[in-house]
């Protein structure tokens, strides 16, 4: 595969290109998949995806293409080159630079179906069991990628991931009524694990199981928000995009324009990118600007070290890149178990899952609580509904009352529960 | 692989199978500041096949488009189904049928332009921006086209190859006011190539300046109060209202699968002036964002009635759901690569217009707000919903007042839909959007401006 990239990048040059990358992503998968809570269908997946870049005379194109016979890739050069023809010149396009050749193994690359049939098999027991009332969907899957990306510059990257996703939704059902519908998702090493005790699995279904009756809060206020782990993960990427990541940038709108080194978000915060982290199932390897994803702290007790932009930005705004885009996160815990947290939580509301639109570019939001619990006098008192949060993304970071000891690794990414003071909670 | 050759592989036997051949095409240009920061084209195809044996669905993909490829990929689709059939037993109904043929291709009449010309337009349109409105922090313009073109047979009858192609514009303008960034953009997308979509430049140059209008207003945006307020929805949110709220509660898979919606059939679940339909193709004579004659399962796709004057009437279906509620067919199921299964997905989903004017309606409001503008949304099993509003105004005393910041509306559908006071008498299509659920897909969805009370998340 390696050496066929190699010609058509060699191609790419000889047609006239001044610097060309080539990625290729070859997928295998094999899903299981659990529907009305009988495991009926499974699906292999065969996919191929080759992306070719080119620069000429400052001016670039890119064709993604899966159908790989020379005749084909002849024609989508033909095609890219016409098109990168009529492009704008912007010196600021460019490719990675030269660096240490890699490649990266992990997973066993055959799936095993028969382990597959057993867990999901079990998980219908288990639900059957423990939760008659729930209504759930499910979907193990054993993904093999096989992902290369060379470059004229001598960029020379492999990885060979393999993996296990596994996705629920689930929603409860008591006489006429229903209760909001929640999810999870998993990475997995391997398949040889008891699906529900998995990622705080169990515990979101039991929630959910009393969640078929809401209230409403008593009346809206400015309280407390103890963020669930997925939540923070959502806010604390939110940020990165919408504040300090390329669009800001590009966009001339950047709040932190000259801020490496210096105090950005709470001093509790800090956030690694973390691809080598055994504790993850999965990592991407390779960043979309063709780097090998590094290991690096990008805030750091509430201080940045690294702006999340990639290299085309890093060029157009005379910036340097240092990291690239981070997509394994790992927060680090705090020094606050999650019960005192709560217990420290006068009026308040558990949020374990939002629904809404991402944060605006000043960083404003708002969004409905889901599967989220009203909180009075340090104790839980009930699930509720038609509950909206609004703030401001960067204000809420740059005050974290407590992070919480523990943490959710779903195998992706790993961070605690944020408990962040001052937040607008209104109903209806 | 075209229908006729899809035919021949089709396997003889008492199981259900589906044989596709698919190709999706796209294009996307993006200016950002003059920059042109996306010039990509891409393309995906395969074939796959898909079988139900004894209550149990095998699926195999591959890229490869050939005669010995289909073979492996059938039988590795019968291999999937017996793998899960040892394992189970399933005593269930035979899929019903309802199969179509035919052919509905939208390849544009026009001669084709080149790329050339595709840029050409946006620089055009980013050279209009920058001359007038020099003191913006950043203008970006876009174009963007699907093309999605598929070859089907099934075992009972179906037989069909569609292109439905997707096209359109977006501009953008970005100013920092007082030390914060203001957004605001437009979008103009519908069913059809470029040849087919693509407006004039001077259209394009009279949206800059609404968009530009519209921008300076909202440096004088204000929070708006949160909690519950009578509303004026403008058709791009009534649309996304249709769509998010009541459409993905009435899918049957989700009924299926706990929505409320299951326990409502046939019974008072909105104002009497509300009518929802997910409409296959044609809506009164004209066709539809996204029309769908055939299904991905080979079935004659039909207008969904879900509600008929304010009563739940049904459900969109596919053949398994349809199988499990014994219920009729309704031609909703498409899925998005050649390697997806048919998911539940909606068409063209709207509310039926009514017969009040705009005017009247915000006359009608005392102190409430225009929302225009919507962002994304997303849906509960509960008829809960929510989505971003992009853009808005206050109502005081009947008259438009100041713009208001980006919030979020929310509110239990089934109850919203109650509050209904009035319907205009226009219908606005929105073409752009792709809805979410296991795999992307386009969808369409319409409709008038409603007057309900809904929860905004305020923050005065």
């Amino acid at each position: 595969m390696k050496a066929q990239m190699q010609i058509i990048l060699d191609k790419l040059l000889a047609t006239g290109a001044d610097k060309a990358s080539v990625r290729l992503v070859n997928t295998h998968s094999e899903e299981f998949n659990i529907i009305y809570k009988r495991l009926s269908f499974m699906r292999t997946v065969e996919s191929s995806r080759l992306t070719l870049f080119v620069i000429k005379d400052q001016r670039s194109a890119t064709i993604s293409v899966n159908q790989l016979e020379d005749a084909e890739i002849d024609k989508a050069i033909t095609t890219m080159f016409t098109n990168m023809e009529s492009g704008v010149p912007d010196p600021a396009m460019d490719i990675s630079p030269a660096q240490e050749a890699q490649t990266w193994e992990s997973g066993d690359k055959l799936p095993n179906s028969q382990t597959a049939i057993i867990r999901m098999n079990e998980l219908i027991a288990d639900m059957r069991q423990k939760f008659p009332q729930v209504e759930y969907d499910a979907t193990l899957t054993h993904n093999s990628h096989y992902s290369c990306y060379l470059n004229s510059n001598g960029a020379d990257f492999v990885d060979n991931q393999a993996y296990y996703s596994f996705s629920i939704t689930f929603t409860s059902k008591q006489d006429n009524r229903c209760s909001s519908m929640n999810y999870s998702f998993i990475a997995l090493r391997n398949s040889d694990v008891r699906l529900l005790e998995q990622a705080n699995i169990e515990e979101l279904i039991r929630q959910n199981t009393e969640q078929v009756i809401t209230r409403p809060i008593p009346e809206s206020f400015i309280g407390d928000v103890i963020f669930y782990p997925l939540q923070v993960c959502r806010t604390v990427d939110g940020f990165l995009e919408s504040q300090i990541g390329s669009f800001p940038f590009l966009s001339n709108s950047c709040k932190f324009p000259d801020h490496i080194g210096k105090q950005v978000l709470d001093s509790k915060l800090t956030l690694k990118n973390a691809p080598d982290y055994k504790g993850f199932a999965v990592a991407a390897r390779i960043t979309d600007d063709g780097f090998a994803s590094q290991n690096a702290t990008v805030i750091e007790n509430g201080v940045l070290r690294h702006y999340p932009i990639n290299l085309y930005t890093a060029n157009k705004c005379n910036m340097k890149r240092t990291l690239g885009d981070p997509s394994s996160y790992l927060i680090e815990a705090g020094d606050t178990a999650l019960a005192d947290m709560i217990k420290s939580v006068e009026k308040g509301v558990l949020l374990v899952r939002q629904s809404g639109d991402s944060a605006n570019s000043d960083g404003d939001i708002s969004f409905v609580a889901k599967n989220s619990y009203y909180i009075e006098d340090g104790k839980i008192q009930y699930p509720i509904s038609e509950t909206m949060i609004a703030g401001n993304i960067v204000n809420w970071l740059q005050n974290i009352r407590a992070i919480s000891r523990e943490t959710l690794n779903n195998g992706y990414w790993q961070c605690p529960y944020f408990l962040i003071p001052e937040v607008n909670i209104s109903r209806k | 692989m075209q229908i006729s050759d899809l035919k021949k592989f089709l396997p003889a036997g008492a199981f259900y199978t589906e044989l596709k051949a698919q190709e999706n095409r796209s294009m996307s240009l993006n200016m950002l500041n003059g920059s042109l920061t996306g010039n990509s084209v891409s393309s995906s195809s395969g074939i796959m096949c898909r079988t139900y044996m004894d209550g149990f669905w095998g699926m195999a993909s591959s890229v490869t488009n050939s005669s010995e490829s289909m073979h492996k990929v059938i039988a590795k689709a019968v291999q999937n189904s017996r793998t899960l059939s040892a394992h189970m037993m399933f005593d269930g109904a035979p899929l019903p049928a309802n199969p179509a043929q035919g052919e509905h291709l939208y390849f544009t009449k026009k001669p084709k332009t080149g790329t050339n010309e595709r840029i050409e337009l946006l620089k055009a349109l980013d050279a209009y921006i920058l001359e007038k409105y020099p003191e913006l922090n950043a203008r970006g313009a876009s174009f963007y086209q699907l093309d999605m073109e598929k070859h089907i047979v099934t075992s009972d009858g179906g037989a069909m190859h569609t292109m439905t192609p997707r096209a359109g514009v977006t501009i953008w303008m970005k100013v920092m006011h007082e030390g914060v960034p203001i957004m605001h953009w437009d979008y103009w997308y519908g069913m059809g190539e470029y040849e087919d979509q693509i407006k004039s430049y001077k259209f394009y140059c009279e949206q800059i300046d609404l968009i530009h209008e519209e921008l300076m207003k909202k440096k004088a945006a204000v929070h708006p109060r949160g909690g519950s307020v009578e509303c004026i929805l403008g058709p791009r949110l009534a649309g996304i209202l249709a769509h998010e709220a009541i459409g993905h509660t009435t899918e049957a898979d989700r009924v299926l699968t706990g929505s409320i919606a299951g326990e409502y059939l046939n019974q008072a679940v909105a104002s009497e002036l509300i009518t929802l339909i997910d409409v296959a193709h044609t809506w009164q004579g004209e066709i539809c964002p996204i029309p769908v004659f055939i299904d991905d399962e080979g079935t004659a796709a039909e207008d969904t009635m879900i509600i008929e004057n304010g009563i739940l009437k049904g459900y969109m279906h596919n053949k398994e759901s349809a199988m499990l509620m014994n219920l009729p067919l309704t031609g909703n199921a498409r899925g998005y690569q050649y390697s997806d299964e048919p998911l539940i997905r909606m068409r063209n989903t709207m509310i039926k217009p009514g017969v009040s004017k705009l005017e009247e309606m915000i006359a009608s409001v005392e102190d409430g707000y225009y929302l225009i503008e919507s962002g994304s949304g997303q849906a509960d099993k509960t008829s809960e919903f929510m989505f971003g509003v992009a853009h808005g105004y206050e109502i005081k005393n009947g008259k438009l007042a100041r713009p208001i910041k980006e919030c979020t509306i929310s509110g239990v559908a089934f109850d919203l839909l109650k509050t209904v006071q009035m319907v205009s008498d226009d219908l606005v299509w929105v073409a752009t959007g792709f809805c979410g659920k296991k795999q992307m897909i386009p969808v369409g969805m319409g409709g008038p401006a409603i007057k309900c009370t809904v929860t905004m998340g305020g923050r005065s």
